[in-house]
């Protein structure tokens, strides 16, 4: 979880601000990287085979490194692929909204968002070996009406995402100020 | 007697023209690599200013280092070709 007030995203309103940002859990990287280096490696192993069995490759050395150097740069492009999916899916919770920004491939993005006053129900689930022992989880924010509900994947701490929403929720509907619909944020001398 | 290798005897390739194929599906798969760096470049900058955090850099470095090296390799198969 990132707790940075300094943060801001794209669509962000005047005098609104970000709370915490949060992305899923680094653990949920380990799949791709060892896919990745299991792939990196599969080349050699072929070349090792192939000396092993004196089996004629029909190319050059040379021509067989650069399959091999471009093999490995596709592979490590499809990771930083991953990389971005890790990294530009973000979950935001700012003084007045949810914010889900899904990155979805190059030129794909979504971004939902549904105002605290609207959240009705927030619940998390942890489910598994890996879930639990990292201690990360999924969280589903049930909303109001037509707006959508939020599924937020493989969040950090999802027990203490959950009651910072559930206490924000709760400032909101008693109408502090700063949270929802005000514009005044309390220490913001500008607005 | 001509000793041919096992690779040779089931497809019947000649091993220059297997070279020279191999290279130009290399070039070809490097040009369309590269392509697609350059968009994913953009790409990362465009979502870089969309959410604006610390580790912007590192991704606009890592896309960058990724179009560089597919140029370095496609440099290396067009002077392979040569």
């Amino acid at each position: 979880m990132v707790n940075n007030p300094h943060l801001s995203f794209e669509g962000e309103e005047a005098g609104e601000k970000v709370l915490f940002m949060v992305r899923p859990h680094v653990i949920t990287n380990l799949g791709w990287v060892l896919v990745t280096i299991f792939l990196l490696v599969v080349p050699w192993i072929v070349l090792i085979i192939l000396a092993m069995f004196s089996i004629d490759m029909l190319v050059p050395i040379n021509t067989f490194l650069l399959i091999v150097a471009t093999w490995s740069l596709v592979v490590l492009g499809g990771a930083f692929l991953w990389l971005l999916h890790w990294f530009f899916n973000i979950y935001i919770l700012t003084n007045r909204r949810v914010v889900d920004i899904d990155f979805a491939g190059l030129f794909r993005r979504t971004m939902s968002q549904a105002p605290l006053r609207n959240i009705e129900d927030v619940t998390f689930t942890k489910n598994g070996l890996f879930p639990n022992f990292f201690d990360y989880g999924d969280l589903h924010i049930q909303t109001a009406g037509a707006l959508p509900n939020f599924e937020f994947y493989a969040i950090p701490d999802p027990e203490g995402s959950l009651k910072e929403i559930l206490d924000l929720v709760a400032k909101v509907k008693r109408g502090e100020k700063g949270y929802g619909d005000h514009f005044n944020w309390p220490d913001d001398r500008s607005n | 007697m001509e000793i041919i290798s096992i690779g040779q005897m089931i497809v019947r390739i000649d091993a220059d023209k297997a070279n020279f194929g191999i290279l130009i599906l290399l070039l070809v798969f490097l040009l369309v690599y590269c392509v697609y760096s350059i968009i994913a470049l953009i790409q990362v900058r465009i979502l870089n200013n969309s959410t604006r955090t610390k580790a912007a850099s590192v991704l606009n470095n890592l896309a960058l280092l990724q179009l560089l090296v597919g140029l370095g390799l496609l440099l290396i198969v067009i002077l392979s070709l040569l």
